[in-house]
């Protein structure tokens, strides 16, 4: 499977399972799941990127909270994987001995 | 959040069974093993929302009470003067029956082994027939059915083995559902329509009313003052009045002399009566009482005479501004006729609108009304229509499965070529209003597949599968070779290759043939052809592929219904339902639940629908 085809596979089964825990909590009614689930299907289809993804949760918790958790976790995961990237660069600055370009980068990710 | 999984919730349940006391379950709980439950049974897709989402649709609640105030209220225009719904309209009434009898059948099949119910209750033959509708709508289904005229007992059978299929229940109550939402509430505009026109007649009538009493008051004014043409009584009056005014005028002023003289001498006879009896109150004053006797006499006639005079004068005063005001009120009538008129024009014009208005809305209305109703009628017709539909693709997705396994394993570029052609050549993409189209569904061409299978089977066997195979070669190598006399060498090359064209033929017929069955009914004299040219190889293909097929073929070859040596023996609806067999393959076949038993029921006993 695909890098987003898994991400969106995973996203899926916890939007699931936030939903399945409501209804059995009796927070979330039938009509407000379906239009829950109406709402989603169609969205889900047309991504085609992780930024589509994270958006689409975002809107998503935007009209229904219950998957604010969902949103702030996700943003928070995008942001470890945006940080090990940018580690990465700086380590392969200073492996390539531009130290003056690691140190400048380093600077820009902490501003 | 509490989070109970599956096993939790499912143990839980049967805590809760065996101890209710325990009370462990919340019907949220319930709902939520349901639908976990559910998206199990439905199998997991890509898409685990999507998933939910069905399973939500699934166990989703029929609500008979909205679905009997929807038909309540949505059949039935009518209303009274007070804009109350009128509801003994005998047609509304028999038309609301008649739905909520659909509905009760449609909520019934949302159940599993709904038909069942209903048969046992004598109702099944309502949704039976709708299923039939749908059934025989596709000629590939219509073709898989036992021939009502001859056989309605196992075409019967066959169409209740449908409406059992799984899912079935759980499309029919999508239907239900989709039909019987809250906003299908029908919004009453008939009712405003209705108003607005009741305004739009009152103004008109009101204006009518201001014209007719214009139109009446100029009448007796024009014939009042008629009375003042010449040689009309009034005018006559007038003219004479008029004409003696002198001499009227002048005799009341001799006549007011003779009043104002004649009373002065009166005044001054009773003065001299008063001064004699002053001097002697035993005076006579006979001669003086009758003077003033005789003077009182003149006077009353002079008093009268004035009166008289200027009776004739005010009454000549009289008529002319009688005339004068008969001719202003004239004019004013006249003058306010082009307004009124107009006026009821505007209103009039206004009327007819509010009442193309409001029949619009009534046929507005009608046609909702209608479309409701055809909708409710629609519910298990539609349901079968769309597991028809997705039985259907499921049988194209198998065969083009399998094509495509034949393209991705052959390493000859042509023969990929070759297999990519048959698998697409015989779809196009649907065109919009088709009652099932979704984005991105295909539908059969037509063209294309005539085109081969009349090749196929009405020229020599072997001749018409060379030219259909060349055909399909050509078409596969025109992305590649665009010179047709190179394509047409390669294709020789090709067609010298015999382990390619022993190894192809009978794919290429089975697709054919199988594309063929979608958009009509076979020949028998077609179904012969391809069974006695293809029949052994596709038997033989069939049986490796497939081992319920095989065990449906073993089945019937041991009930001596089927030997594939012994084709040309066999009837023609044998043969034709022997042949869906091999082309739909056990998946199709089983799908569209007239599978192995009800099939081999048939081929011993159906005549089939060879056409």
């Amino acid at each position: 499977m695909d890098p987003l085809k898994e991400k969106k596979y995973q996203i899926e089964q916890e939007l699931v399972r936030i939903i399945l825990g409501e209804i059995e909590s009796e927070k979330l009614s039938f009509d407000q799941s379906k239009e829950i689930t109406e709402y989603s299907v169609p969205k889900l289809k047309s991504i085609t990127s992780e930024d589509d993804l994270l958006k689409f949760i975002t809107e998503l918790s935007t009209k229904w909270p219950l998957f604010t958790p969902l949103v702030t976790f996700e943003q928070g995961k995008a942001k470890e994987e945006q940080k090990d990237v940018v580690t990465d660069n700086i380590m392969d600055l200073v492996d390539s001995g531009n130290i003056n370009e690691a140190v400048d980068l380093a600077k820009t990710a902490n501003e | 959040m509490p989070s109970v999984d599956a096993l939790g919730s499912r143990e839980a349940l049967l805590k809760a069974a065996i101890r209710p006391e325990a009370k462990l379950v919340s019907e949220g709980q319930v709902h939520a093993v349901k639908l976990r439950e559910g998206m199990k049974k439905a199998g997991q897709s890509e898409s685990p929302v999507d998933d939910l989402d069905k399973s939500l649709e699934a166990t989703k609640p029929v609500n008979p009470d909205r679905a009997r105030k929807l038909i309540d209220r949505n059949v039935g225009t009518d209303v009274d003067a007070k804009g109350e719904r009128v509801w003994n309209k005998k047609a509304d009434r028999e038309a609301r029956k008649k739905l909520q009898g659909l509905e009760e059948v449609a909520r019934e099949m949302t159940e599993e082994g709904g038909i069942d119910k209903l048969i046992a209750a004598g109702k099944g033959d309502q949704a039976i027939e709708l299923a039939e509708i749908a059934l025989t709508a596709d000629p590939e289904m219509a073709a898989l059915l036992p021939d009502k005229a001859t056989d309605p007992v196992a075409r019967r059978d066959e169409i209740i083995a449908f409406l059992k299929q799984p899912g079935m229940a759980q499309k029919i109550k999508a239907e239900y559902n989709a039909r019987f939402k809250e906003d299908a509430k029908l919004a009453d505009e008939v009712s405003p329509a209705r108003e607005a026109l009741k305004k739009a007649q009152e103004a008109e009538r009101l204006n009518k009313e201001a014209l007719d009493k214009n139109k009446k008051d100029l009448g007796t004014t024009t014939a009042e003052l008629e009375q003042f043409d010449p040689g009309k009584t009034k005018a006559l009056k007038l003219d004479r009045l008029t004409a003696d005014l002198p001499t009227i005028e002048s005799n009341l002023e001799l006549s007011q002399y003779n009043l104002d003289t004649v009373s002065k001498q009166i005044d001054r006879l009773n003065l001299a009566r008063i001064n004699a009896i002053a001097k002697d109150p035993a005076a006579d004053v006979s001669t003086l009482d009758t003077e003033i006797t005789t003077k009182e006499a003149e006077r009353i006639k002079y008093a009268g005479e004035v009166k008289g005079y200027k009776a004739q004068i005010q009454e000549k005063l009289d008529l002319e501004t009688e005339k004068s005001n008969l001719e202003a009120t004239k004019k004013r009538l006249e003058d306010e006729v082009p307004t009124l008129e107009e006026q009821l024009r505007e209103a009039t014009a206004e009327r007819i609108t509010k009442k193309l208005e409001f029949d619009e809305k009534l046929d507005e209305r009608a046609d909702q009304e209608q479309a409701f109703a055809d909708n409710v009628r629609n519910v298990i017709t539609q349901a079968v229509a769309k597991q028809v539909r997705e039985n259907l693709t499921l049988g194209k997705k198998v065969q083009d499965e399998e094509l495509q396994k034949l393209e991705s394993e052959t390493v000859d570029q042509i023969e990929k070529a070759f297999y990519r052609t048959l698998r697409t050549r015989y779809e196009e993409p649907r065109k919009p209003g088709f009652v099932m189209s979704n984005k991105g569904e295909t539908q059969p061409n037509k063209v294309n597949i005539n085109q081969d299978y009349e090749d196929l089977v009405s020229l020599d066997p072997a001749k018409g599968s060379e030219v259909v195979m060349r055909r399909l070669l050509d078409e596969g190598l025109q992305a590649t070779v665009a010179d047709p006399a190179e394509r047409a060498r390669i294709i020789d090359e090709k067609m010298k290759d015999a382990v390619f064209v022993k190894n192809t033929t009978s794919t290429m017929v089975e697709t054919i043939a199988a594309a063929k069955l979608r958009i009509g009914k076979l020949k028998p004299a077609e179904v012969r052809t391809i069974m006695d040219t293809w029949g052994g190889d596709m038997l033989d293909k069939a049986r490796k592929k497939n081992t319920d097929l095989d065990a449906q073929l073993a089945k019937l070859t041991g009930e001596g219904v089927i030997d594939k040596t012994l084709f040309r023996k066999l009837s023609d609806s044998k043969l034709l339902r022997i042949l869906m067999l091999l082309l739909l393959g056990g998946v199709v076949v089983a799908g569209l639940g007239i599978a192995g038993p009800a099939l081999a029921g048939g081929i011993g006993s159906a005549a089939g629908r060879v056409a």
